[in-house]
């Protein structure tokens, strides 16, 4: 394979490794920054739930004795229409139990461990996660005056609702990257065509070179050769074989005269 | 001969250094335009969801008061609205203001930092808003965007509540992607170098060099030998025209001599034959028969590349280990958070001081092209383990095995240079490697720290894991088992004993080797990482500083090796570089920022070059006045060992050293202790000198 396609092909390929990187973290950073805002601003949705609730606990009175509670979180689903579900747990031995909730499901159990480790692991009381049957839930954990996570306020919202508003951005992103890669392909084939040509044309004279020494011809042109070591060395090997083939041909003259000086039948000593 | 080929070389990296600088500036306009791009879809969908969010926060607001209009009370009546306002704008930190202008726009409430000269853009807003059905649009004044909200009373506007985001917030989420864009960049111009190099060095230079090589024997009337061809590259392939010309000039004489040997003496020309033939023989220098072959000159730089690949994806997780086996100290019973921490680099370090005989019987047995295959693929091994859980046993059984191939390939690296570098070729591979490893940190970790960012721990082990795989494909290409030198002399126990009783050396191991190491292991692969988290930095930004610590590395890399030159065998440059490194340390602890954990990771990559190149002078120095009782190479092991032992301590120490005290606190301790050995190295060489000149007199 010729030098300039192979350079060709290493920045070529580092190109469109680099160039998908980027593009995939432009898309990633998008997406995340759009999902974060949306539930951001889902958790203003409960925010003021939260202050409600929040305060109650630190008056001592248990959840699960408040009155219209129910009729609170179905208003706040009304009032925005991505919201799929609000529920409310209490936190007890390591599991979330349903206090109230804006429709009868029951939550999935892989949903309630996964719920669990997200309150346990987040620094502070809001936190996320995208589950595979397509929700994504935000949650907002309440804590009780000790500092204790004692209930949490959950949300639930599709997550293709996210993906759908940036679907027809994220085409155009990846279309802008498939011409940007064919942009890199052909600028790295150029790149390599023009950093290789003297290269190129010093492997072409040394060919013609050999060709023509083993055509036994007299004259080379080695002026195409940039790299004096190169020049210089080939030019010497040049003549030094040519001298050698001077001298064996003079061999091989008087082995020839030889022969012909020898009677008819064997050459014996 | 060699002066011309590294100038050789050195115009292939200019011209290496010509395309790389091409490509860069391709990718980076082809960036560019990416880029400008996602800005103007991530302003759109950042002030599409920061307006939903602000409305959100806004209704809350519109609510309360238009529950105080349904009572009776009129807008301007309202009590409190002003520190509502501000309560309310604590709570977002999007929003720069809060504004509550009546039906006309006249601002009846305002948070502070509200400019005067806005109260004419809510003027004309209030003019151009007719009815509660109109559309309720953003729109931009000065540098914010302004977000109105309608407060009705029935079917009719009462007044307007305009929510402001400064476009900065827009702008500082933008930006953060900017840095990770250079990060890639800068990652795919190193990584491009690299295999560029690797290519011109194995499909051109050293094909040239063997060609040139071929040719300057022939030149010099030498027919008696011929290259031997490895690679089927176009270069190699000219050489194999030379070796067809030699081969058969060579045929060609030994047919005619087989003739004149059967000429019969009385022939007239038999004796002018003889003649001939004897003048040929005269004048050039031919093969017994078949020419004899010569083994390509082995390619040292090959192992710039795997050096690379490998430390590469090493660099790629160092900075963040210690937070990933932080999360499990809950499972541990025995350690606390930081020792948790530090066992991954601890069992690292463990296995990889185990494991070094292990290559040097492994490679004596199977060759190095095979000890390569086995170190790499150990390697990849240890990453792949990671994938099959999350518990802590699973990293350090991960971290085991990756330490055995790191071991192994190490150490089967040092024996192929032994086995076939000249002496001058020997230092630049010092050189060599230590470049691969600046080289390697420059771009990996912040890749690394991009990655985890981004994908998760996990998934950046796939990343160091192709690396890995990489290098065995290269290995498999390009790395074959050649004709061996002499092996040098073993280190066995008794010679081990005897090379600690001598002065010299053992203040060498104690008071430097020993505590660098330690500090390598402790500082790169354990404190700073942690250090730069506990500073608020997220893992793009540790990955991006210990960037710094690769920058500093590859730029003293080239300079170290001759400044020791100059300096033959002072013992001054080590103990300096290891003062610099001891203060520099100690200073954090009056400045405990970012910044200055740059300076101490830039300081001490110069300082670690520099000790590094004069350590192993002076113990070839050494070495050399004792050369009757062991090689250089015995010295330079026995040093090798204690270094290990120092880098399997210094997390452990570390990590009990920061169980008791603050991040700042520890390196002042560590730097102090530095310096405190330092000095004692320093008395010693005093002591020494003066005995010396004692002697003399």
């Amino acid at each position: 394979m010729k030098i300039n396609i192979r350079i060709l092909i290493i920045l070529s390929t580092i190109s469109v490794l680099t160039i998908c990187l980027l593009t995939s973290l432009m898309h990633f950073r998008y997406h995340l920054t759009r999902t974060n805002l949306v539930n951001e601003r889902l958790n203003v949705s409960i925010d003021g739930l939260n202050r409600t609730l929040t305060n109650n606990i630190k008056l001592g009175i248990a959840l699960q004795s408040l009155q219209n509670v129910e009729g609170i979180i179905k208003h706040i689903k009304e009032q925005d229409k991505i919201i799929e579900r609000i529920e409310i747990f209490k936190i007890e031995e390591g599991k979330l139990n349903t206090l109230f909730q804006t429709d009868k499901e029951t939550i999935q159990d892989n949903i309630n461990t996964l719920a669990m480790q997200k309150i346990k692991g987040s620094k502070g009381i809001n936190w996320f996660f995208s589950s595979e049957n397509g929700l994504t839930y935000v949650g907002l954990t309440l804590r009780d005056p000790t500092g204790l996570d004692r209930n949490a306020i959950m949300l639930s919202y599709k997550t293709s609702f996210v993906k759908a508003q940036e679907h027809e951005e994220v085409m155009s992103l990846y279309k802008r990257m498939l011409f940007g890669i064919l942009a890199s392909i052909i600028a790295s084939f150029f790149i390599a065509r023009r950093s290789t040509k003297n290269i190129a044309q010093m492997l072409d004279v040394i060919t013609t070179s050999f060709d023509k020494l083993e055509r036994n011809e007299k004259k080379f042109d080695l002026s195409g050769i940039q790299d004096p070591i190169v020049r210089g060395n080939l030019r010497a090997m040049i003549t030094s074989v040519l001298s050698a083939r001077q001298s064996l041909k003079g061999i091989e003259t008087l082995l020839i005269s030889a022969d012909k000086n020898t009677p008819s039948g064997k050459n014996k000593k | 001969m060699e002066q011309k080929n590294s100038s050789q070389e050195q115009n292939y990296q200019s011209t290496i250094f010509g395309i790389i600088l091409l490509f860069v500036v391709v990718n980076l306009a082809i960036s560019s335009v990416l880029y400008m791009y996602h800005v103007n879809a991530q302003k759109a969908a950042l002030l599409t969801e920061i307006s939903n969010k602000s409305r959100a926060i806004g209704s809350s607001i519109e609510d309360l008061i238009e529950h105080s209009i349904e009572l009776g009370i009129p807008l301007e009546n309202i009590q409190g609205k002003k520190s509502y306002l501000q309560n309310k704008l604590k709570q977002a930190k999007e929003i720069s203001y809060l504004v509550l202008t009546d039906e006309k726009g006249n601002i009846l409430s305002k948070t502070d930092d509200v400019r005067d000269s806005l109260t004419g853009s809510f003027k004309r807003f209030a003019q151009s808003t007719v009815s509660i059905n109109d559309k309720m649009e953003p729109f931009q004044i000065y540098s914010d965007y302004n977000i109105p909200l309608c407060i009705n009373e029935g079917n009719h506007i009462v007044g307007f509540l305009h929510v402001g985001i400064s476009s900065k917030l827009i702008q500082n989420n933008i930006s953060s992607v900017f840095y990770d864009i250079l990060v890639i960049l800068l990652a795919s111009l190193v990584i491009g170098y690299e295999f560029l190099n690797y290519f011109f060095m194995n499909a051109i230079v050293h094909p040239l060099r063997n060609l040139v090589r071929g040719l300057q024997s022939t030149s010099l009337r030498d027919f008696s030998s011929i290259n031997q061809i490895t690679m089927r590259d176009t270069i190699s392939l000219m050489s194999e025209r030379i070796n067809q010309v030699i081969i058969n000039l060579n045929t060609s004489l030994l047919s005619f001599k087989k003739r004149q040997d059967n000429l019969s003496s009385h022939n007239l020309y038999v004796d002018l034959v003889a003649e001939k033939t004897k003048e040929t023989d005269v004048n050039f220098k031919w093969a017994n028969g078949i020419p004899e072959t010569v083994p390509p000159l082995p390619i040292i730089t090959n192992l710039r590349l795997l050096g690379f690949l490998i430390i590469f994806s090493e660099a790629v997780l160092i900075p963040l280990l210690p937070s990933y086996a932080a999360q499990f100290y809950e499972t541990t019973f025995y350690f606390s958070k930081q020792v948790t921490s530090s066992l991954p680099v601890t069992f690292f370090m463990i296995f990889a001081l185990l494991s070094i005989p292990l290559s040097s019987v492994i490679s004596n047995r199977i060759g190095f092209r095979k000890t390569f295959f086995v170190g790499y693929g150990l390697i990849a091994l240890g990453y792949m383990l990671v994938f099959m859980g999350d518990s802590l046993l699973l990293l350090l059984v991960s971290r085991s095995v990756t330490a055995v191939g790191f071991s192994v390939s190490y150490i089967c690296f040092q024996n192929y240079v032994s086995a076939y570098a000249t002496d001058e070729e020997k230092l630049r591979s010092y050189a060599i490697f230590s470049v691969a490893i600046g080289s390697a940190y420059i771009c990996g970790a912040p890749l690394g720290g991009l990655l985890v960012d981004n994908i998760g721990l996990k998934y950046t082990f796939l990343l160091a894991t192709l690396a890995a795989i990489a290098a065995i494909l290269i290995t498999n290409k390009y790395i074959f088992d050649l004709k061996r030198k002499e092996t040098d002399e073993k280190l066995v126990p008794g010679k081990a004993w005897y090379l600690f009783k001598q002065p010299e050396i053992a203040i060498s191991v104690i008071c430097s080797g020993l505590p660098m190491r330690l500090l390598h292991a402790s500082l790169i692969c354990f404190l700073y990482p942690l250090y730069l988290q506990h500073l608020g930095n997220s893992q793009s930004a540790v990955g991006r500083s210990m960037m710094v610590f690769g920058i500093s590395m590859f730029i003293i890399s080239p300079f170290a090796p001759r400044l020791v030159d100059k300096l033959s065998g002072s013992p001054w440059i080590v103990i300096i570089s290891s003062f610099l490194m001891g203060s520099v340390m100690m200073m954090d602890r009056f400045f405990q920022s970012t910044e200055s954990v740059l300076i101490g990771l830039a300081v001490y990559a110069i300082g670690s070059v520099v000790h590094v190149s004069a350590m192993m002078a002076l113990l070839e120095s050494w070495g050399t006045r004792h050369q009757d009782q062991y090689t250089k190479s015995t010295v330079l092991n026995f040093y090798f060992i204690f270094e290990r032992i120092g880098m399997i301590c210094g997390p452990i120490i570390t990590s009990i050293l920061l169980a008791k005290s603050s991040y700042s606190q520890t390196l002042f301790i560590m730097g102090l202790s530095i310096l405190i050995l330092n000095a004692l190295y320093a008395l010693y060489h005093v002591f020494k000198s003066k005995k010396l000149q004692r002697t003399i007199r």
